[in-house]
């Protein structure tokens, strides 16, 4: 189809020439061509198929990826929040009921699934360009699973101690950050 | 090599709980006396690799699978015998398996 487009629109072109030489024939038409202006022409078509045909597509491309990986992250960030949420309700009440771990233990297993499922969509656009930031992610995630359901999590009775959620805390915003820096990153490729 | 198969939801409940006994219901402490254990000491005897299928329980606190896996390698004082000897299946958490070999490894460095 682009390309009827094209034949179309360089026999408009020609025809438009032919009737301006014919109906205004004060303007002359050079009939040489001179290597130069060649050279120009050439570019200049090569420019106008190669922009909008190959690098716009390819930019496109690479912003639609970009987007489903972005929103990976975020959705990746607002679990992690929950947890942190979680965490914190915990706090305030001074006890952590059964429906409050169950709901950790299970945004623990989204995060895992998550964080699989952005490793996979990395590997697949830009190999492996993030394997650091994954990796220092990948180690957060495992800390910051220990902190929050180690100890003496599920014990009846059982409360987060202070140090608990001060390195919860401490570790939700390394995770956070991180993530941020990744979103960034991801950005400016 | 053949296997010793445990799947946990099966063999042992599909709410894994708290590290010890006297603090809940489905400890890893009993997971580890009562099946992990025998059937790792049994794998070992046998020269079979032991099995354990993760899946298809409500998750995982860290306790529970420190006190179980963690407690395996504290039994033999040396976490190569147990990751040499053991292997994981784990669909529901990706990064299951990966925690569950940190909490072996770091087992006996308490």
């Amino acid at each position: 189809m682009k390309f009827v487009i094209g034949i179309i629109l360089v026999l408009s072109g020609a025809a438009i020439g032919m009737g301006i030489n014919h109906y205004f024939p004060s303007f002359p038409i050079e009939d040489k061509i001179n290597l130069v202006d060649l050279t120009t022409l050439l570019i200049t078509i090569f420019l106008a198929i190669y922009i909008p045909v190959f690098f716009e597509k390819h930019m496109h491309n690479k912003r639609y990826e970009k987007d489903v990986i972005i929103r990976k992250i975020e959705g990746l960030q607002s679990t992690i929040k929950n947890v942190n949420k979680f965490v914190t309700e915990c706090v305030q009440k001074n006890a952590v009921s059964a429906a409050n771990s169950h709901s950790i233990i299970n945004c623990f297993t989204t995060i895992s699934n998550e964080l699989d499922t952005l490793i996979t969509l990395m590997d697949y656009c830009q190999k492996d360009k993030f394997k650091v930031e994954i990796d220092r992610i990948k180690s957060l995630r495992h800390q910051y699973k220990t902190t929050v359901t180690g100890g003496n999590f599920q014990r009846k009775n059982f409360k987060y101690p202070a140090l608990t959620k001060k390195e919860e805390e401490v570790t939700y915003q390394k995770i956070d950050k991180e993530l941020c820096m990744l979103i960034f990153k991801v950005n400016s490729v | 090599m053949d296997k010793i198969i445990i799947k946990i939801a099966d063999d042992y409940t599909k709410i894994p709980g708290v590290r010890e006994e006297i603090e809940g219901d489905f400890p890893g402490e009993e997971f580890l006396e009562k099946i992990l254990l025998p059937k790792f000491k049994q794998a070992l005897a046998e020269k079979k690799q032991l099995f354990v299928d993760l899946d298809d329980t409500a998750g995982y606190a860290t306790s529970f699978l420190e006190s179980a896996f963690g407690g395996l390698a504290r039994e033999y004082k040396d976490h190569k015998i147990v990751l040499n000897n053991i292997d994981f299946k784990s669909e529901d958490d990706p990064f299951l398996i990966d925690d569950i070999k940190e909490y072996i490894t770091d087992a006996n460095n308490k």
